[in-house]
């Protein structure tokens, strides 16, 4: 990809760089993989907490209170898998338009519900993040839906 | 002789940041400014960088004004003009009256609540010198964006599309140049910036309030910084989408507002106005807070009905969210979507009416002081009334159809902008001028301020009011003597020199108050809340000894009890809360280190908007890497040094 | 002095150090989901754009089968691909409070693993995303083409930086922990990296549905 960016540039000029999108991302993929291993071998003195006393790091403790256990992540996550590939086989089917738009729409809000209410755990956490969640997402949505609706669009 | 020869070893970066660290942690010299995390610093130096762009735009529109006095003048050329207004809109309203409120959230909050610094101090020197970089990056504008020649050769470079630079005026077919790509990267720093500490002191007031002070015990202005706070985070982000759409179809070709394309510009409309509306409270509220706070202590009597102003704040907040067509009722909305607006914009007067009558009952029985802070603020209530009253003729949408862009809509945003924010904003300065400078500000030069400002301000902006009826269009650089319009117009240009002549006594005011011997001593109002309890100018620290609250105006109730017929009377020795000590050291107060990455991390944006904007110039385009580069340098070592040592 | 001083309370251990503040929540969580709730008016801007600008196009190519002038465009999404992407995405957050549950346990050998999973099906989702792009391109959809090309591009195209900021920060995370033997006190770190990372996910639930899914 450099080699073709190189030849890119030098035949028509650094504009062309931002003519394809795909460098637009890629471009910064090299750049962070550069970065992480400068950092890697960083040569300069970084002042980092003191290592904490090993003897402490062997004695494996249970969760704090109010979080899950590793196991359930990972059932919470075969069911997110098994939600998406539901929608996949959805869109394959041959649906009625306003059926398929409804189930697709439902399931991916249950998946959004189920990553913020878990992985996120607003379901164990402080009511105060909900609210303030919520309520960027209600602003959000109310806003643009009437946005849409004055410049008369509508997703059917 | 030849001595032992010391090896002069260049220090590595760490030990140079632990140098500067150590520097800045003395309070002296240009390290400990530049390295500061004192939220009392960083207020004074959001203040100051605000007064000097103030004066810029203020230059600005005085050129307009001699440009506009007579008719068919010529004093400046019509791209000229377009350049000026738009900056000096741009300028007053994103570089002066967000930042001078942003000083006061900065001076003020952490006192107000008791606590010793905001919740994250480097990300609050962060914002200060984000804004600082963006303000300066729009401002280069002025040399460089012209495609005709730089400023040497008579051209201003500035943006020319309007401080809301409607698409596609702002598209590269009808504003070439770089003027606009500076504006808009401009305005996307000064939001990530205003985002920034929009985060922190939500973060802030909810969570570092001194113990005992519950959210009902706050003073008012905290509550103010609280919900303009609240309406940065959630209104910035909209504006910043827009931004990088216009960005992207100026620099990139994108096709998001061309109607060849399919697109509409009313996108942008919707989106500028979806951020401008509440961006109107975003400069309204915080004045409303500093004028509660003004009147209680110059009618020494509490606040009257401090919940309803509390709720009223909110309830703004909310409607605001609710109100933004009505800056486009001409774009053919249709019938349904202009009647709800206006009734929307309409309910949004019952809170205003609530805060205003709220204060009238403050002043009501009390022993009123009239003192120059006093007289700002009640220039604030009357202009601002009038203000709000001409903002109600713009809810209605067959009088809207005639004032659209006309000089009514001039004079009516002038007038809650001065008439409203900026007199709140300067009632502040000399109210809480003694606990920052320890000098009071003179009375006498004062009240000469507060006269002659205001005198100038109704002779500007009321003839602007019956130009706007008389149908005079904004922004047109020159008019035909046959319009009539030339009476009115060298009134306002009059007004605007008195404006003018008032800020320079104000100047020459805080440095004859500065030079003054005499102290202002820790509480020279009587005032009734906790920022008086501390010694002015406060030690670096704040409060010796966290103060234990126990109601709201807590510090009023340690200097004065009741007596049966309710009137205050004085306890004795009353008014202190523990004893003043020169440095935090002895009293066992660790304050958060001094760091000059914020300020490094800082920088790397306008140099990656310099990158983008040039960025066909083979030369010019490292800058994007350089800038993402020292951004990266200044956030991973900030991640990494201990906020205290 | 019985009250702690104002401070970032980044390095000190986090796990108390909510108890100190007035609500007892901490600092730097709440200013996470304070950011977190702004970004979703920022995303919900450029989806909205989107969406409204769907089916509005005035030339080929489109992201589903279209005509124009009676030509018959084939469309440019290719769901199969994507839905592996999307998976890949999702299994990173599953990998995320993986990492936190190790680290919460004390366990941080796990939470090395678990956090360059994480990064590592990060930059699977970050080429998968690069090679659509190009080949979206290859097919004649740029930047400029249309306003599929533009809303498309943007708005995944900032999705993608986010994803690339997690990244680093994984990295940079794995890093810092392992030289410097984190424990459980350390878990509010990896907590609130792994919010950001959630949300990048959840964001991405939605473009999946929305942009590439819904056909209509």
């Amino acid at each position: 990809m450099i080699v073709d960016l190189a030849t890119l540039v030098l035949a028509t000029g650094t504009k062309a760089v931002f003519q394809n999108p795909a460098y637009l991302l890629g471009v910064p993929l090299v750049a962070l993989g550069a970065l992480v291993l400068a950092i890697a071998l960083s040569p300069f003195e970084l002042r980092w907490p003191q290592p904490i006393n090993e003897a402490d790091l062997d004695v494996l403790e249970d969760p704090p209170e109010g979080h899950p256990e590793a196991a359930e992540y990972i059932k919470v996550g075969i069911f997110l898998a098994a939600v998406t590939a539901l929608e996949v086989a959805l869109y394959y089917m041959d649906l009625a338009d306003g059926a398929l738009l409804g189930m697709l729409l439902a399931l991916s809000a249950l998946k959004f519900v189920i990553v913020v209410l878990w992985f996120m755990h607003l379901k164990f956490d402080n009511k105060l993040f909900s609210i303030m969640f919520t309520g960027g997402l209600v602003l959000v949505a109310g806003l643009f839906t009437i946005v849409l609706a004055t410049l008369g669009s509508s997703l059917v | 002789m030849t001595g032992a020869v010391i090896e002069q070893r260049t220090p590595t970066i760490g030990e140079a940041l632990r140098r500067i660290r150590q520097e800045a942690a003395t309070y002296n010299g240009v390290w400990s400014w530049l390295a500061t995390v004192d939220h009392k610093r960083i207020g004074l130096m959001y203040g100051a960088t605000a007064f000097v762009f103030f004066l810029i735009g203020g230059v600005e529109a005085l050129i307009i004004r001699l440009q506009l006095a007579r008719p068919e003048s010529s004093f400046v050329d019509a791209d000229a003009y377009n350049r000026l207004f738009t900056m000096h809109g741009t300028t007053m309203i994103f570089l002066v009256i967000m930042p001078l409120a942003v000083a006061f959230f900065n001076l003020l909050v952490p006192l107000m609540i008791g606590a010793r610094d905001v919740a994250f101090p480097r990300l609050n020197a962060f914002s200060y010198w984000l804004f600082l970089s963006g303000g300066l990056l729009m401002t280069a504008s002025f040399f460089t964006g012209n495609p005709g020649g730089s400023i040497f050769d008579g051209k201003l470079g500035a943006p020319d599309g309007g401080w809301f630079g409607y698409a596609p005026l702002t598209l590269n077919q009808f504003s070439a140049g770089t003027g606009i790509d500076y504006w808009a990267f401009g305005l996307l720093i000064l939001g990530i910036a205003s985002m920034a500490g929009g985060f922190n002191f939500v973060v802030t007031i909810i969570n570092m309030r001194a113990p005992g002070m519950t959210m009902f015990k706050m003073p008012l202005f905290v509550w103010m910084t609280l919900v303009t706070s609240f309406l940065i985070i959630f209104a910035m982000p909209v504006i910043t989408v827009a931004l990088f759409q216009l960005l992207f179809d100026r620099l990139f070709g994108g096709v998001f507002f061309s109607v060849a394309a399919g697109g509409t510009p009313l996108l942008w409309q919707h989106m500028f106005w979806l951020f401008g509306h509440p961006e109107v409270y975003i400069l309204i509220l915080p004045a409303m807070g500093i004028v509660s706070e003004i009147l209680p202590t110059f009618s020494r009597k509490p606040l009257f009905g401090y919940p309803f102003i509390v709720f009223s704040g909110i309830a703004i907040a909310f409607m605001s969210w609710g109100v933004w067509a009505h800056h486009m009722y001409t774009t053919g909305l249709g019938t349904t979507a202009n009647a709800a607006f206006g009734i929307s914009t309409i309910l949004i007067a019952v809170p205003t009416g609530i805060k205003i009558f709220n204060w009238l009952g403050t002043m009501w029985g009390g022993s009123i002081r009239i003192n120059t802070p006093m007289l700002f603020a009640l220039g604030f209530i009357a202009m601002f009334t009038i203000g709000g009253l001409t903002g109600m003729l713009h809810s209605m949408v067959p009088s809207d159809f005639q004032q659209q862009d006309t000089y009514f809509v001039v004079a009516h945003l002038h007038q809650v902008l001065i008439g409203g924010a900026l007199f709140g904003l300067f009632g502040g300065i000399y109210y809480w001028f003694p606990k920052f400078s320890g000098k009071l500000l003179n009375e006498k030069w004062g009240q000469l301020h507060f006269w002659t400002m205001f005198i100038g301000f109704n002779v500007t902006f009321q003839p602007m009011m019956i130009l706007g009826l008389l149908g005079m269009p904004r922004r047109i650089s020159s008019y035909s003597d046959g319009m009539g319009w030339g009476l009115w117009n060298m009134m306002a240009t009059a007004g605007a020199f008195l404006i003018a002549f008032s800020i320079v006594v104000f100047m020459v005011n805080v440095v004859i108050s500065l030079r003054s011997k005499e102290k202002a001593g820790a509480d020279p109002w009587d005032g009734r809340t906790l920022e008086w309890a501390i010694p002015s100018p406060p030690p670096a620290y704040n409060f010796a000894e966290i103060p234990q609250v126990k109601a709201l105006d807590d510090f009023w109730h340690t200097k004065y009890v009741e007596s049966e017929t309710g009137v205050p009377v004085p306890v004795v020795a009353g008014g202190a809360y523990g004893d003043d000590h020169d440095s935090g050291e002895g009293l066992g107060i660790h304050l958060p280190s001094p760091s000059i990455l914020p300020l490094i991390a800082a920088l790397g944006p306008a140099i990656m908007a310099a990158g983008f904007i040039y960025y066909d110039n083979p030369w010019l385009l490292p800058l994007i890497p350089v800038g993402v580069v020292i951004t990266l340098v200044g956030v991973f070592g900030w991640a990494l040094e201990p906020a205290t040592e | 002095m019985q009250h702690a001083p104002t401070a970032d309370v980044q390095h000190a251990p986090t796990i108390d150090a909510g108890h100190e503040t007035s609500t007892g929540i901490d600092n730097r969580k709440l200013l996470m989901w304070l950011f977190l709730a702004s970004e979703c008016l920022f995303f919900g801007g450029l989806i909205g754009t989107y969406l409204l600008y769907r089916n509005s196009g005035v030339a080929p190519p489109c992201p589903q089968d279209c005509v124009f002038d009676g030509v018959m465009y084939q469309g440019l999404f290719d769901i199969p691909f994507t839905s592996i992407s999307t998976f890949v995405l999702l299994m990173s957050s599953v990998s995320m409070v993986l990492a936190l549950a190790a680290i919460q346990r004390n366990d941080r050998r796990g939470l090395g693993i678990w956090l360059l999973a994480t990064a590592l099906l990060g930059v699977t989702f970050l080429a998968g995303q690069a090679f659509e792009f190009t080949a979206f391109y290859n097919e004649g959809l740029t930047l400029n083409a249309n306003l599929f090309g533009t809303t498309f591009f943007v708005l995944t195209g900032f999705h993608g930086a986010h994803v690339s900021v997690g990244v680093l920060m994984l990295v940079s995370m794995y890093i810092v922990s392992q030289r410097n033997g984190w424990t459980k006190e350390h878990s509010l770190n990896v907590e609130l990296l792994g919010l950001y990372w959630h949300f990048v996910d959840i964001v991405w639930i939605v473009i999946f549905t929305l942009v590439y899914l819904i056909q209509t």
